[in-house]
């Protein structure tokens, strides 16, 4: 079976299943698209992305290594969340840095279903909530100057009449 | 978008490749010790694979104007919109709520805003607090005429209101359609808007009065293809001189005198919806006038306003011979009027050019059902009275659902 080598940000090389390490665009591209050969033995850096994350974000790849390719989405259309499987939930059970550390690895190394996942979960750590619930989830500082939060709930409120 | 590391490449190309920084100058990556097939993927596609590529004075650049990140855990726009997009009305309206940041994510991305309509709801109020820069930046407006929106507020193009108030004129400059309900005091108001989007507006629903006339007579630009008035058949008279372009007129009471005087004003006329006065036994002539006319709805008692509406009392076969006269006619509406019965709708099929019949209201039985179904075969036929049986709307139905 056919294999490659990574190299995180942190100098720790990985030895991948070629067809595992095609989960992400961004490695496709580089073997098919540009022809770099593996059996070099060369790692190729991925200088963006910690062993600790990489290492994660692998076992996801072999999870997910025979999924098919998904429809593409209606940027628009309204989405559901509720949709996340049970492995991946588990999976995705960590702490908010590492979701995140996940999420901008995932977009670095293009793998959409991983993010659309990733997306859904940090989403329905929003919904339900009120601002302020939502800034202490993410820790976030209100920076509206003072009248100016009170400012936009009174223009929500023209949204808001119809969505009860 | 991501910095590619810089240190851990080595490189023997000649190859230049196009720096992604402010500079956008070529440089040779043997510059910066890149290796070949590094540079082969930024040569072909740097950003859509995700890399980012800096030359070494532009590197240094981005590194020390790295903005200070405010929170711990952050993401960049691009993510953050790819959340939000899985988010409901409510909670897009929240994290709006939040910071500057996510409010200015969620203002500036398309396809969140159409989430946010605007809605002038019963129970909102709109008054002089809600200048331009305060009100909500996207909007739609619930409407037919939605998909034409831009979800810009300054590009609304419907306005549906119970009461003009003076800043409209700056948040809406380019408004199509103009539906006002009657507000007396609201006169001079609603002429100052219609003033400001004078250039843009074709469909306007307005009461008709003397003030409202001279005001509308004086706006050189304004060229109107949908009229809704209300007001007496002189005004309406006068203010159709002005307004040749019009193609739709909806009006509640006119004599025939009036409507003929109108078909001469407005030469493109293609609907006309009519509550017309008592003609007695005289059949009205006005369809000669509006030779262009595809569209009649005749309106009868609804407003309660005696001798204002067409009722035709005891003079049916003047309502017939009139109905006769409608040749041309492709849509014909009757609503509410009494002398709709079961023999005039017997002499519909006489009606060559007609393809959609309404009947709502009107004194008509199951008879008039089997004489269209069984003599109007090229006619879509909606009918609401109550005469009528279950079992003949049925029939009615089937036939139709044929058609």
């Amino acid at each position: 079976m056919s294999t490659i080598k990574l190299e995180t940000s942190d100098g720790v090389k990985f030895t991948v299943k070629t067809q595992v390490a095609k989960c992400s665009g961004t490695i496709r591209t580089m073997l098919e698209d540009i022809g770099i050969n593996p059996q070099d033995g060369e790692a190729i850096p991925l200088s963006n992305v910690h062993s600790t994350i990489l290492q994660k974000i692998l076992v996801w790849a072999e999870h997910h290594v025979d999924d098919p390719e998904p429809p593409r989405e209606d940027a628009d259309a309204a989405k559901r969340t509720d949709d996340i499987c049970s492995w991946d939930e588990d999976f995705l059970k960590v702490d908010q840095r590492t979701l995140f550390d996940v999420m901008l690895a995932a977009n670095y190394l293009d793998m959409k279903q991983l993010i659309a996942v990733c997306c859904k979960t940090v989403a329905n750590m929003i919904k339900g909530k009120t601002a302020d619930q939502i800034r202490r989830t993410f820790n976030i500082e209100n920076d509206f100057p003072p009248g100016e939060e009170d400012k936009i709930r009174l223009r929500n409120q023209f949204c808001e009449e119809r969505s009860r | 978008m991501t910095l590619y590391n810089l240190q851990t490449m080595d490189t023997s190309t000649t190859d230049k490749v196009p720096c992604n920084g402010p500079c956008r100058k070529r440089f040779r990556p043997a510059a910066v010790r890149l290796d070949q097939a590094t540079s082969s993927v930024l040569l072909s596609s740097a950003r859509a694979s995700g890399l980012l590529w800096l030359c070494p004075e532009c590197h240094q650049a981005f590194n020390l104007q790295q903005p200070v990140k405010r929170y711990e855990s952050d993401l960049p726009p691009e993510l953050w919109i790819m959340i939000f997009r899985n988010l409901d009305k409510r909670s897009t309206l929240r994290v709006r709520l939040t910071c500057r940041r996510w409010k200015d994510i969620v203002d500036l991305d398309q396809s969140l805003l159409k989430k946010l309509p605007l809605d002038f709801g019963k129970d909102a109020t709109i008054d002089d607090r809600f200048q331009p820069e305060n009100l909500f930046p996207a909007t739609s407006y619930t409407s037919t005429e939605e998909s034409q929106v831009d979800f810009r507020l300054e590009k609304l193009e419907y306005l549906d209101c119970t009461e003009v108030i003076p800043v409209f004129e700056s948040i809406f400059p380019r408004l199509r359609t103009i539906l006002l309900i009657r507000k007396p005091d609201d006169e001079a108001k609603a002429c100052r808007l219609l003033n400001s989007v004078q250039g843009t507006l074709k469909v306007l629903d307005i009461d008709l009065t003397p003030f409202v006339l001279k005001q509308m007579a004086s706006m050189n630009r304004l060229q109107l293809t949908t009229l809704i008035l209300h007001g007496n058949d002189n005004l309406i008279v006068q203010l159709s001189r002005t307004q040749v372009a019009v193609e739709v007129l909806f009006i509640t009471a006119a004599t025939n005198e009036a409507l003929c005087k109108i078909g001469r004003n407005l030469t493109k006329l293609k609907d006309l919806a009519v509550n017309m006065n008592d003609t007695g036994t005289v059949v009205p002539t006005f369809l000669d006038q509006m030779p262009q006319l595809k569209r009649l709805n005749l309106i009868g008692t609804q407003y309660n306003i005696v001798n204002q509406h067409l009722h035709f009392e005891g003079l049916k076969e003047t309502l017939i011979r009139f109905l006769l006269q409608c040749s041309r006619v492709e849509n014909l509406l009757l609503f509410d009027v009494d002398a709709v019965n079961d023999q005039l709708i017997g002499t519909l099929n006489r009606l060559s050019q007609l393809k959609e019949l309404a009947v709502c209201d009107c004194p008509v039985t199951d008879k008039s059902v089997e004489f269209i179904v069984e003599n109007c075969s090229h006619v879509v036929v909606q009918i609401s009275c109550e005469q009528i049986s279950k079992l003949a709307m049925k029939l009615l139905d089937q036939v139709m659902r044929t058609r």
